[in-house]
């Protein structure tokens, strides 16, 4: 006579599970509590870095005088000093949330104005949310002998980069970037937010460029397509103060 | 009808145990990385003269 | 069980697979959310809601895995069974783990915009057309909407309702909504918001689930194939020495014709039933005889061995088949009488009680 083995069998509504495999089950639900643990600390711990880029509560709600640009994309141009900077500086502005400063911007172009908001910063990029008692005005006292310089053509270029929303990049969202991101950045550019060319490599220091059509007008909505994705683009670059403009074809846009 | 739903079971399997793998590294493989990088490229004399003017 | 419908019957085993359960849902997102951010090198930390969806993301994304191996690894080795029982309760936590995923990225990516967030989802991205910039957000409403249909019907009643076949054939739904999250998570998070870590957890867990699934689909095609000589009249089926059939348990026998039959051995007895379960189509050749009845290895059901019917008050009943013993060998005909036919068992002497 063989002697008689164990032979568990698990009946879902028993009781209890047979006593042989109860040992097993534990270990398995220990098992299953530590992948959790380990998981969860391994991917949370590991998350790219976003970037050194946010709203800067702490400065307060901040008013600048200087001119407006409405074209491509509202822009303030500042004197220098102004921002506390030594030499003149183009700010790129938006609306509140996804909205672009369009309709205030557009009757003011060209005009010394009044800009309230709060600052957006990544590094030494900077965006103005615009909004609160001064928003976007005619200035009340122009700063006297200042007018923006011309812009400064530096050539037709061909730069590889990723097409993002001016404002989530400076810093209203962290990641701001990426194609998990792409719907945000969409969302954003459809609501009037500057598009924006961040290059793989730097163009005479700067990484950061305002897209324009090849005529120097807002981008049309074919720039959605394109958004997020590692593409090369070819255009001319053109230099306001700080800030470089990309007027581009889209038709040559190349994912890479 | 168990065999048939025995044999749809395991021909999806046998579908999606390759398909599944496939477009997870298509997707990876294809995320853009350092080697994808590319220089600025002027195109014009314009863009010529500006980088010399630059350096 | 076939009664009367309750919303959950609960007992200590159940209860015990759901703290289980929920201890290792509430251990992942509790470390997540606030213990990982402490190891974190970044400048600045993620945007809470953004961290949020991600946490939600990754649960679902791995509960899914975990569900999708047991099925597998319960076929491979017998002691996984229990974690099949309750596999559904996992099923409908992780619909609702999903359903805080997508609520933090609607308020967040989706939201102070003049679009309206639901409608975004489906017009801010219309780039069909490509791989990488495809709008993985769609794949992601589909595959929700698969996990939402295959919560609702979980239960009992639209098994009943729906009958075992139909019902096991649309929460097949599952692999595909798997396949759409893998893709949805490919096309998304991995591109650009993944450290290495995850990139390698996710691919780690689609070879495994593809691993096991291949491994069982090769044993059971192995065993599909495996043909038994017939006699003469090609009714009768050899079924082998019947004392190699253990005590209390089966031989399941595949027939040329449609389905596999159990062959249960109780005691001196030998009584064949349908390998299939009535209730969700269950291996009930993998069960065992326990208080006199067969009873299926994966939801419990019962069935009298010689008349294929489940115990009063139940109703369920299966096929049954006929037996002979000649010359010590147990042969089996291959026509399945109706369901709940009374058969008597087949008495081999050679048999002793308990061996």
């Amino acid at each position: 006579m063989a002697k008689k083995k164990p032979d568990p069998f698990f009946i879902g509504w028993a009781k209890k599970p047979p006593k042989v495999l109860q040992g097993f089950l534990f270990l398995i639900s220990a098992v299953l509590v530590g992948a959790a643990v380990g998981v969860a600390l391994g991917i949370g711990a590991s998350v790219p870095d976003p970037g050194d880029a946010r709203f800067e509560w702490g400065a307060g709600y901040q008013t600048f005088t200087g001119y407006v640009d409405a074209k491509p994309y509202p822009l303030l141009r500042l004197p220098a000093g102004e921002d506390g900077r030594d030499q003149p500086h183009a700010m790129l502005i938006s609306g509140i949330g996804k909205r672009g400063m369009q309709q205030l911007a557009g009757p003011l172009d060209g005009q010394a104005v009044d800009a309230g908001g709060i600052l957006l910063k990544r590094g030494d990029l900077d965006m103005l949310q615009v909004g609160g008692d001064v928003s976007l005005r005619a200035a009340e006292n122009p700063i006297p002998n200042f007018t923006p310089a011309p812009a400064e053509h530096l050539g037709k270029w061909r730069l590889s980069g990723e097409i993002c929303d001016g404002k989530c990049y400076t810093g209203a969202m962290r990641p701001g970037v990426g194609l998990a991101h792409k719907a945000c950045a969409n969302l954003c550019i459809i609501g009037g937010i500057p598009p924006v060319f961040v290059t793989t490599t730097p163009l005479m220091g700067s990484q950061f460029f305002l897209l324009a059509d090849e005529n120097g007008e807002p981008l049309s909505s074919e720039v959605q397509d394109w958004v997020a994705l590692l593409i090369s683009l070819e255009g001319e670059v053109e230099r306001r103060d700080d800030l470089m403009i990309f007027k581009v074809n889209l038709d040559s846009a190349k994912q890479l | 009808m168990q065999r048939a739903f025995r044999r749809a079971h395991r021909s999806l399997w046998l579908v999606l145990a390759f398909l599944i793998p496939i477009v997870l590294g298509l997707a990876l493989m294809m995320r853009p990385t350092g080697t994808h990088e590319q220089p600025p490229v002027p195109l014009d004399d314009a863009a010529k003269s500006a980088l010399e003017a630059n350096q | 069980m076939s009664v009367k419908y309750v919303p959950v019957i609960w007992n200590r085993t159940k209860l015990a697979y759901d703290a289980v359960v929920l201890a290792t849902v509430g251990a992942y997102l509790g470390i997540y959310l606030y213990v990982a951010p402490q190891f974190q090198t970044v400048t600045m930390p993620i945007d809470w809601d953004i961290y949020k969806a991600q946490a939600f993301g990754t649960c679902v994304f791995f509960l899914l895995t975990f569900i999708l191996c047991i099925g597998p690894m319960a076929r491979l080795d017998k002691r996984f069974l229990p974690l099949l029982y309750n596999r559904r309760h996992l099923g409908v936590i992780t619909c609702v783990l999903a359903y805080f995923h997508v609520d933090n990225i609607l308020g967040w990516y989706n939201a102070f915009s003049p679009i309206n967030r639901y409608v975004s989802v489906f017009i801010v991205n219309t780039s069909f057309d490509r791989f990488l910039g495809f709008p993985f957000e769609i794949l992601g409403v589909l595959a929700l909407l698969i996990l939402t249909i295959l919560a609702v019907t979980s239960h009992d009643f639209w098994l009943h309702f729906l009958k075992p076949t139909l019902w096991k054939f649309l929460h097949m739904g599952i692999y595909l909504a798997y396949a759409l999250i893998v893709a949805h998570v490919a096309l998304g998070a991995l591109q650009s918001a993944a450290g290495p870590f995850m990139t390698t957890a996710v691919g780690a867990s689609v070879a495994l689930v593809a691993a096991l699934h291949l491994l069982v689909a090769r044993k059971e095609h192995l065993f599909d194939t495996q043909e038994s000589p017939m006699d003469d009249s090609g009714t009768w089926m050899d079924a082998g020495d019947p004392t190699e059939v253990p005590d209390k348990r089966a031989r399941i026998i595949s027939i040329t014709d449609d389905e596999r039959v159990a062959i249960f051995r109780n005691g001196k007895k030998l009584s064949a039933i349908s390998n299939v379960c009535a209730h969700q189509n269950g291996p009930l050749g993998e069960g065992k005889i326990v208080y006199g009845c067969v009873t299926c290895p994966w939801h419990g059901y019962q069935y009298r061995v010689e008349d294929g019917r489940s115990p009063p008050p139940f109703t369920e009943k299966i096929s049954t088949y006929r037996l002979k013993l000649e010359d010590g060998r147990l042969w089996l005909n291959i026509e399945a009488l109706p369901p709940g036919t009374y058969v008597e068992p087949v008495v081999a002497p050679i048999l002793a009680e308990g061996s």
